[in-house]
């Protein structure tokens, strides 16, 4: 019986350590950052299945709609974020071609994530807009909604602790003139991202982006 | 839930021969470390029940909560409950404005974190806090409490410390 009783405190100690590793580590999620584009020089290398590869670098930090932000090179395309007060933004630069011409129609920042991520959080974004051009009134309607599916591992096994996020962008342009209809143009992708690295993994009904190399800026 | 009043409860007749305390306090909670950069200063509230083993020596069991916002004043949310054990000395505890003492706790934490619909699974991990105490009586029967703990919650990969500043008042009881 005082054997029980000497035991008792260690099992105790035993059960409160052991509880600790239940593989759900909460607060390092909550540390980590999830997609670290505030760092000039973070390189992230990407193979794309069927081959080739694509490149996505933070260049410098330069000033856009007012508001300093990180320019990120992406293949050919600059784009444009900003992390801060718990919320990762993105530029969102809409133009359409007419007739030779490049139409801007929608530029705003959006915000991109709510930070802290949580599995089952969504958000939803969108804009109803219109440019005229050569006396020819486009019309643009936009949405974009994110869900975070769940947490996990990347698709190909080399990343822990990642948030699966379903992203949908629908786009709809319309030439109001004769002989045009409604373009509409919907993308789905789910993207993984894991911490401290970012993006890892993007799957589209046709393509797929994997994560070779991350080399973090300074 | 259960089991804390039961442990209470439990407490409370080991301890009926002598005087129960019971403590309630309230006060900021600081998140040190990275795992707090999204989130806002947070509020730590709680429950304690303390056998007086002594004047000065008291143990017992204690419900912790603590909660933390978002930094954008956005929907997401940290709560942690904490039903821990708790022991603590008293250096003058018969002295009116000055009782100084420290208090140590530990338990099991329950961690959630969730934003708009969504919620990440919660998890239960070992955590301790320890701190100082000044002790004063109020008059009536009461004596406030004012007190500053380190706390620590010793997760996987990340343990989350934090830093808070209690202020509370006791009453003692007789079952």
């Amino acid at each position: 019986m005082k054997t029980l009783f000497a035991l008792l405190p260690a099992l105790l100690l035993m059960l409160l350590l052991f509880s600790g590793c239940d593989r759900n580590p909460l607060f390092f999620r909550l540390a980590a950052d999830y997609y670290p584009v505030t760092v000039v020089g973070s390189q992230w290398e990407y193979s794309v299945n069927g081959g080739g590869s694509l490149i996505v670098r933070v260049l410098d930090q330069v000033e856009i709609s007012e508001r300093t932000c990180y320019r990120v090179l992406t293949g050919g395309d600059y784009g444009y974020w900003i992390d801060e007060n718990g919320r990762l933004e993105h530029y969102e630069d809409h133009r359409v071609m007419f007739n030779g011409f490049e139409v801007p129609l929608y530029q705003a920042w959006v915000t991109w994530l709510d930070w802290p991520l949580a599995v089952g959080s969504a958000r939803a974004d969108s804009i109803s807009t219109f440019a005229v051009s050569q006396r020819v009134t486009i019309s643009h309607d936009w949405k974009r909604t994110m869900q975070v599916v769940d947490i996990g591992d990347s698709p190909d096994g080399r990343w822990s602790d990642c948030y699966r996020i379903r992203l949908t962008e629908t786009t709809v342009n319309w030439i109001r003139a004769g002989g045009f209809e409604p373009e509409t143009t919907t993308v789905s992708r789910d993207i993984w991202l894991a911490p401290d690295v970012g993006m890892v993994a993007s799957v589209t009904a046709d393509s797929t982006l994997t994560l070779d190399e991350y080399r973090p800026g300074v | 839930m259960k089991h804390i009043l039961a442990l209470l409860f439990a407490v409370a007749m080991v301890g009926s021969a002598a005087d129960l305390g019971v403590t309630i306090s309230v006060g900021p909670s600081f998140p040190i470390g990275q795992w707090g950069r999204n989130l806002s200063t947070g509020i730590d509230a709680r429950l304690a029940g303390e056998w007086m083993i002594t004047p000065s020596l008291r143990a017992g069991a204690s419900l912790q909560g603590m909660a933390f916002g978002s930094t954008d004043g956005g929907s997401a949310s940290l709560t942690m409950i904490i039903p821990q054990a708790t022991v603590s000395w008293f250096l003058r505890p018969w002295g009116n404005t000055f009782n100084p003492g420290i208090e140590g706790a530990f338990g099991l934490c329950r961690s959630s974190l969730a934003n708009g619909t969504g919620e990440d699974p919660a998890t239960w991990d070992p955590a301790w806090r320890a701190g100082l105490r000044w002790d004063f009586s109020l008059g009536g029967g009461f004596r406030g409490r004012i007190g500053a703990d380190y706390s620590s919650i010793l997760a996987e990969k990340e343990q989350a410390d934090s830093f808070a500043i209690l202020f509370g008042f006791s009453t003692e009881v007789t079952l």
